[in-house]
């Protein structure tokens, strides 16, 4: 459904270079799509205002209302809030978006699942399942900052397990036991785990504290305490420790709340209606009118939903509308400094399929302002208004 | 059909008739859930029924092996109970440890407390069960090292709860086995003739569905809206539509009176019970007397008296003194060898004489007493003759008093809808007039319908009455 964000750009440059007018650059055009995708975005709120009041024919395809309907249900989203403190958040995902990395002993992590908006909204950033705080996200890329940056993992270690000092002996059966590593493999990182391909230990225990290096007949090895106990090892030829950056958010990029709705188990769910303080008032004055668990009523202020009766602290969940989001024609440069579209790190326009036309009429209307051709513009407005008034004839 | 497929009705008979919900146990385990579908929500208190909260529960959770032989679930019961080795090296007192039994048991489950074999001494909880042999404990009170083969004694004090219909039983609950949901009588006769109404929640939400949106004459309403005038019309509706079915059976105490019942509105009909359980009308005193609203001390020139807050003194009355004290037949006229029953073949020969006074007064010739209705105390205040007597007390409500009185019936549903709309649009702007008269007219049509429909005129019963028109003789 989505719009191929280098077909737009293909076809806003193949426009605008046709006469020699001038050149876009995918900074631009990034700034542009978005500005021009929001603008398309909010037109449909007051149009479907505009064309619900008008009596439509029951045809399909010509139903007005239900294209508008079509053209926004693509950003309809259906979730949970969060409460604290007597009242409610906005709809945060009920499954977060997560994108996991093995630590590759760089500071900096792309993230592709989780987009920019939903990172700034809300994030969280574990190391090894260890909630961390020193990064930054520039965007939907992750950088840990000087000094914190997580160590490599370690595939492929050959190792010997026992109790003995030299990492030989009896299988160890709890969590304190040598691990003897071939020169230059060790020491293994505190908090990462070890999984072994070919032993037939339980769980994936976490390195908690290593002592050594100490050296034996010819081999490295360290004291590796596990954070959990472990029934008898196997001999395992090789493992991998594995470090992990989870990366997750529950941003719903939210933009428009729709109908808010209590549920308490197998209780019929009730939709939580809208007021504002004035009616709040009025409305708790009145004996049949007060609210209840069975007509629940909510205030909106400073981004939070406030329900009433107060009595009611979980449950909550909402309709509501998610913000499209930013536009990236992501690129690499080419051998001779060229701009090579890179599909990887891109974002495409996300209305409608049907938007083809007018988005790349919008573009070009702002790409005239910026090579500064009046022509272009004055073409593109053209287009744009007649369109306008056949939409909504 | 017994079983609800997609129509109005939602309980199978079982639900219906014993009020009864039955769930077979496919795998074992504790904390499962299981989700009523009866009409009635559940109510909980606790599932402990030595707990006082435990009388707020509408139903009772039962267990059965066979689905023959059903035990309730309580603290006491098999299934909450269970008996452990103890660890022979005991236990220290500390939080989220690890204890480990030689001998698995599945009847261990999360919450239960952990006692000593007596019971008199609790050590503990459990917080989770990581196998049949090892749980995570709380440990409050040391488990002293024992003697291999000294037992534990492990309890679940909750051994269900419920949230929002779904309960959930903490118990093991073995392979095979049955749980019943059982309302409490109460709960069923409530249930009991449910058909016959709609409840409002489900009116108004109806009312939105079909009667508000985009293309209709009403393109937007807010729902508090809709509450409001959907519950005043059901006020309205209960004065004059709908029928009286509230009523209070009492006996008129020494002092004459009894209390306006708490959600009384108007009376329909007072009447005192005789021996054959045939009610009788009490008629109300109008004009013979009154009960003052206040009784104000006067000083000798006619002035109220006032207290030290600067009130007025009041005393008793003296004109409710003088009426308790009278005796009515002073009034009615009638004869003192009266028997107190509808008995037709327990007349006196004095009977015949009945109604042969000079100057009878129609409106006080009765020997069924009188009631005043004493505003300044909130009660019925009865003549005399009633003192001990049985009475039946029938009134209306408004409907709007509980969760459960608020339905109508569907008789009157359509005009409750019209009601709805009516008022609504009378008070909206922009509606045009003869909009408005319309519904208005509507609303007065199926009023008047729903009132036929619900007075109950049956062909069978008229004809009955009109036999006696032309009997020559009446009594």
């Amino acid at each position: 459904m989505a719009i191929n964000v280098n077909n737009i750009y293909q076809t806003v440059l193949l426009i605008l270079n046709k006469e020699q007018r001038g050149y876009m650059t995918p900074v631009e055009f990034n700034k542009i799509g978005t500005q021009v995708q929001l603008e398309i975005f909010e037109t449909y709120f007051d149009s479907l205002n505009q064309q619900i009041r008008i009596p439509q024919t029951n045809t399909d395809y010509a139903d007005r209302v239900v294209s508008l309907d079509e053209k926004i249900s693509i950003f309809k989203r259906f979730d949970n809030t969060v409460y604290s403190n007597g009242s409610f958040s906005m709809p945060v995902l009920s499954v977060p978006a997560s994108q996991s990395f093995q630590t590759t002993g760089n500071a900096s992590y792309t993230l592709t699942t989780i987009s920019a908006e939903q990172l700034a909204e809300q994030s969280t950033v574990t190391l090894n399942d260890t909630v961390v705080t020193n990064y930054s996200f520039t965007n939907n890329v992750l950088t840990f900052t000087a000094g914190s940056v997580p160590a490599v993992s370690k595939p492929n270690l050959v190792v010997y397990f026992g109790t003995n000092s030299n990492g030989v002996g009896a299988m160890p059966n709890n969590n304190a036991f040598q691990i003897g590593l071939l020169n230059g493999d060790g020491p293994f990182p505190i908090g990462y785990s070890i999984s072994s391909s070919t032993a037939t230990n339980s769980g994936s225990p976490t390195v908690s504290t290593v002592t050594g290096p100490y050296a034996a007949a010819g081999v490295n090895y360290n004291q590796i305490t596990f954070n959990v106990a472990q029934p008898a090892w196997q001999t395992p030829s090789k493992v991998d420790v594995i470090g992990t950056v989870k990366v997750t958010s529950t941003g719903s990029g939210f933009y428009k709340l729709g109908t808010v709705i209590y549920s308490n188990n197998a209780l019929a769910q009730q939709e939580v209606e809208r007021v504002d303080r004035g009616n709040l008032f009025h409305l708790n004055s009145s004996n049949l009118t007060k609210p209840s668990t069975t007509y629940p009523v909510y205030v909106l202020e400073n981004n939070r939903i406030i329900v009433y009766p107060q009595t009611i602290q979980t449950g909550i969940s909402a309709s509501y509308i998610k913000k499209p989001s930013d536009v990236i024609w992501n690129f690499t440069l080419g051998a001779n400094g060229q701009y090579l579209y890179s599909g990887s790190g891109s974002t495409d326009f996300q209305i409608h399929s049907t938007e083809q036309t007018e988005l790349v009429l919008k573009i070009l209307l702002y790409a005239g302002v910026v090579v500064k051709s009046p022509e272009i513009v004055q073409i593109a407005a053209q287009q744009v208004q007649q369109e306008n008034i056949n939409q909504k004839r | 059909m017994s079983i609800p497929n997609g129509g109005l009705i939602t309980e199978t008979n079982r639900q219906y008739y014993a009020g009864a919900q039955q769930f077979y146990i496919d795998t074992s385990g504790g904390g499962k859930t299981f989700t009523s579908t009866f009409n009635t929500d559940l109510t909980f208190g606790s599932s402990d029924s030595l707990n006082n909260s435990y009388l707020l529960n509408n139903f009772k959770i039962f267990t059965s092996p066979d689905a023959l032989t059903w035990l309730e679930l309580t603290p006491t019961a098999v299934i909450s109970n269970t008996v452990v080795l103890a660890p022979v090296a005991g236990l220290v007192v500390a939080n989220n440890q690890t204890m480990v039994i030689l001998v698995g048991d599945n009847k261990v489950v999360p919450g239960m407390l952990i006692q000593n074999a007596a019971g008199t001494t609790t050590y503990g909880s459990v917080v989770s069960v990581t196998s049949n042999t090892t749980f995570v404990v709380n440990i409050l009170v040391a488990i002293p090292a024992a003697n291999p083969g000294t037992s534990l004694s492990l309890k679940s004090t909750s051994p269900w709860a419920m949230t929002g219909n779904v309960v959930t039983i903490t118990s093991f609950l073995a392979l095979g086995s049955y749980v019943k949901i059982q309302m409490n009588q109460s709960a069923i006769e409530n249930n009991y003739g449910g058909y016959e109404y709609t409840r409002l929640v489900d009116v108004i939400d109806n009312f939105l569905i079909a009667y508000v949106g985009a293309g209709k004459l009403l393109s937007s309403v807010k729902r508090s809206d809709v509450i409001f005038h959907a519950k005043r019309g059901l006020q309205e509706f209960s004065y004059d539509t709908l029928r009286s079915i509230r009523s209070q059976e009492l006996t008129v105490n020494s002092a004459l009176s009894v209390i306006i019942p708490q959600d009384y509105v108007n009376y329909t009909r007072l009447s005192w019970i005789d021996g054959m359980g045939v009610q009788h009308t009490i008629f109300p005193a109008n004009n013979l007397t009154t009960n003052p609203y206040e009784n104000p001390i006067q000083d000798d020139v006619g002035t109220p008296t006032q207290d030290s807050q600067d009130s007025n003194v009041t005393g008793t009355s003296q004109t409710e003194a003088a009426w308790a004290a009278n005796n009515p037949r002073r009034i009615s006229g009638a004869f003192l060898n009266d028997f107190d029953s509808a008995n037709l073949l327990y007349n006196s020969l004095y009977d015949t004489a009945l109604g042969q006074r000079y100057g009878l007064n129609p409106e006080t010739s009765q020997k069924n007493g009188w009631f005043t209705i004493n505003e300044r105390e909130g009660r019925f205040a009865f003549s005399s003759d009633l003192a001990g007597k049985l009475i039946t007390l029938q009134y209306v409500s408004d409907g709007n008093g509980y969760d459960l009185d608020m339905r109508i019936p569907k008789m009157a549903e359509e005009a409750l809808y019209s009601h709805m709309i009516y008022a609504i649009l009378s008070v909206s702007r922009g509606v045009q007039e003869y909009v408005v008269k319309r519904f208005q007219k509507e609303r007065s049509a199926k009023l008047r319908n729903a009132k036929i429909r619900l007075s109950n005129l049956k062909s069978d019963q008229l004809i009955q009455v009109m036999r006696g028109k032309s009997k020559w003789l009446k009594y």
